[in-house]
């Protein structure tokens, strides 16, 4: 059947119409959307500001030390060896955005790997899988993380991967409450009837199936892990100066607190900002994915 | 009968439970199906019908939750011995199914061409493009109008009846040897499953497939079947062709099976009542003594029946019958 062969585009105009009312019940979140425009600021800001911005956030500026904010040249004041603050921000934000979102990937896939395992295969190993999950649960993750970062070199990587270590059981949770329901769906047993492999039926199958709760889950993951990272930085394990992170922004705000308020405000605000940003988000996607509005 | 393709023998199948007791679901199941031959298999439910069926499939979970036991020959290579490995070659290429549900049978993210075109690619190594050819003309040869913009279509996007003819589409994507249909019809609508049980005729006269059609809508039997096998509480308790079953049932059960159905015969001077079955299928765990459909007979006799357990026997050539008192039902019809 030569005439077979498929056209271009009528992807479009049977497109699947669940999709469309997903997009556009996220978009009315009228929260989500102030998530999505915070995040966008501070995203745009941190990576995109350095470049508009006059100010190197490594100058030292000793004429204008503790310089208080929009009364100098410096927008948000000075610390004190007369750095800007607004260039140390944006900086900063690189660092604790991208540990927030590398952390997030990997402690996504993790949990997404065991969670999947388990719960496709259950039964001992499963079952094996997921105390695993409880008994890491089971750690105050603060306490977890300052050990793990006490006998660590902390650097970017090392702290991405602590905070990993030691987020991804709620998504494995997720992943494996799901794939535990669609295993037992017809469309996977039929995918056993015609012979596909368990690959085939995790990857192709089931896990398609599973996004919406992943990716919510992943979203309050971020948000999770640049508070996790401004924590222990803020404690002292985590980034090191002189590369500056929200966290540790705070923690060599500290003895200025009373003299000069606004080298910890504005980290404070920052940190703040971004959490609450992927929070909304988070909330705004588990509202628009829930497909028992589709119904 | 010709050389069959499918040949079953002493199929057993025990589940373990938990505290360690045995559950004995399918009984020294026998049957042999040849190619173009529909044998239905017809019971209540919990008789043991699907679990025959996945046991043919070896779908059903391994040691030692479950033990099978007997052959199932395929063209003489036994599917109880084969790798998981082989068993995924032989699964949707050579024996495929269509399952009850088709309103969940099709994975609801993927595109129903990309759907048909998986087992193609799977099991006949084709190109992606090649493949969705081919399901593009699977899905004409199931009677779906438009078939080229259909492939792209989602599953939602479908209504149950084109949704089945789907999953027909996808179970003769390989041109199997075998099909089994596991109750296909039950969740259509009559018309519906007028035209389906009609496609699957159809396609059977062109491809010489066999089939195994699991049901337990005797009129589906009648309209589709050429062999019935009824089961109960996991044994074959009458085999026959469809004329001489229907015309001249001899166990009990079968004919308790057919009074429940209704009849339309509005001009019937007299309308034969509507029966049911007292009862319920026993529990497979604690089955009776003796006959296992002797508590619900209205044949039963006392001291005989609640004793010994009747074995399979030939009333005549090509009608087997497990009853004790098969002969005076003979005698009576």
């Amino acid at each position: 059947m030569s005439e077979a062969t498929l056209p271009a585009q009528p992807i479009e105009d049977i497109a699947p119409a669940a999709r469309f009312r997903a997009v556009r019940r996220f978009v009315r979140h009228r929260l989500a959307m102030v998530g999505v425009v915070m995040i966008l600021v501070l995203v745009l800001g941190s990576f995109l500001g350095p470049h508009l911005y006059p100010f190197d956030d490594l100058r030292i500026d000793m004429r204008n030390r503790f310089q208080v904010p929009f009364m100098g040249p410096h927008w948000l004041g000075a610390d004190p060896l007369g750095r800007d603050l607004m260039a140390r921000l944006m900086t900063a934000g690189q660092v604790s955005l991208a540990v927030g979102f590398a952390a997030m990937i990997l402690s996504t896939l993790v949990g997404t790997a065991i969670g999947a395992v388990a719960g496709f295969y259950g039964r001992a190993l499963g079952g094996a899988l997921m105390r695993f999950v409880d008994a890491m649960l089971c750690f105050p993750n603060i306490f977890l993380l300052l050990t793990l970062a006490a006998f660590i070199q902390p650097g970017v990587w090392t702290i991405t991967a602590i905070i990993a270590f030691t987020s991804w059981m709620e998504v494995a949770r997720v992943v494996e409450g799901q794939f535990k329901t669609l295993r037992e769906r017809d469309f996977a047993i039929a995918a056993m009837m015609i012979g596909s492999s368990d690959a085939r039926i995790i990857f192709a199958e089931i896990l398609p199936n599973a996004v919406a709760p992943i990716v919510v889950a992943a979203t309050l993951n971020v948000a999770r892990a640049i508070l996790l990272e401004s924590y222990v930085s803020f404690l002292g394990y985590g980034i090191q100066p002189p590369l500056p992170s929200w966290g540790n922004m705070l923690n060599s705000a500290q003895q200025y607190l009373t003299s000069a308020p606004w080298l910890a405000i504005f980290p404070g605000l920052a940190i703040t900002a971004a959490v609450t940003g992927f929070n909304f988000i988070g909330d705004g996607l588990r509202d628009a994915l829930d497909p028992r509005l589709d119904a | 009968m010709t050389q069959p393709i499918l040949s079953v023998r002493g199929l057993n199948v025990r589940f373990r439970g938990r505290g360690g007791g045995e559950v004995h679901v399918v009984r020294d199941v026998d049957f042999e199906l040849a190619a173009g031959q529909t044998l239905a298999l017809v019971g209540e439910s919990g008789s043991g019908k699907s679990v025959t069926s996945l046991a043919l499939m070896r779908l059903l979970p391994g040691e030692p939750r479950c033990r099978i036991g007997g052959r199932v020959l395929l063209e003489g290579r036994d599917l109880l011995y084969l790798t998981e490995a082989g068993m995924r070659g032989v699964r949707g290429n050579e024996i495929a199914m269509i399952f009850q549900e088709p309103m969940t049978s099709l994975n609801p993210v993927h595109r129903v061409g990309e759907q048909i075109a998986e087992s193609v690619r799977f099991h006949k190594g084709l190109g992606r493009r090649d493949a969705l050819d081919r399901a593009v003309e699977l899905l004409e040869l199931v009677g779906i109008p438009d078939p080229l913009r259909r492939a792209q279509a989602f599953p939602h996007e479908m209504s149950g009846g084109m949704r089945q003819r789907v999953m027909i589409a996808i179970a003769l994507a390989c041109d199997p040897k075998v099909l089994i249909a596991d109750e296909p019809t039950t969740a259509l609508d009559v018309t519906i499953q007028a035209q389906v049980l009609e496609l699957l005729r159809d396609l059977q006269a062109r491809t010489g497939m066999a089939m195994l059609f699991i049901t337990h809508n005797l009129g589906v039997v009648a309209e589709i079947a050429d062999r019935v096998m009824v089961m109960y509480a996991g044994r074959i308790v009458e085999q026959a062709a469809v004329d001489p079953l229907f015309a001249k049932p001899l166990m009990p059960y079968t004919r308790g099976l057919l009074g429940a159905v209704p009849r339309l015969d509005i001009f019937a001077k007299e309308k034969p009542p509507l029966t049911s079955i007292p009862g319920a299928v026993p529990d497979p765990a604690h089955p009776p003594k003796g006959c296992a459909f002797n508590p619900r007979c209205t044949h039963r006799q006392g001291g005989l029946c609640d004793q010994r357990t009747p074995p399979l026997e030939a009333a005549q050539p090509g009608h087997d019958v497990r009853c004790l008192r098969w002969r005076e039902a003979m005698e009576a019809a």
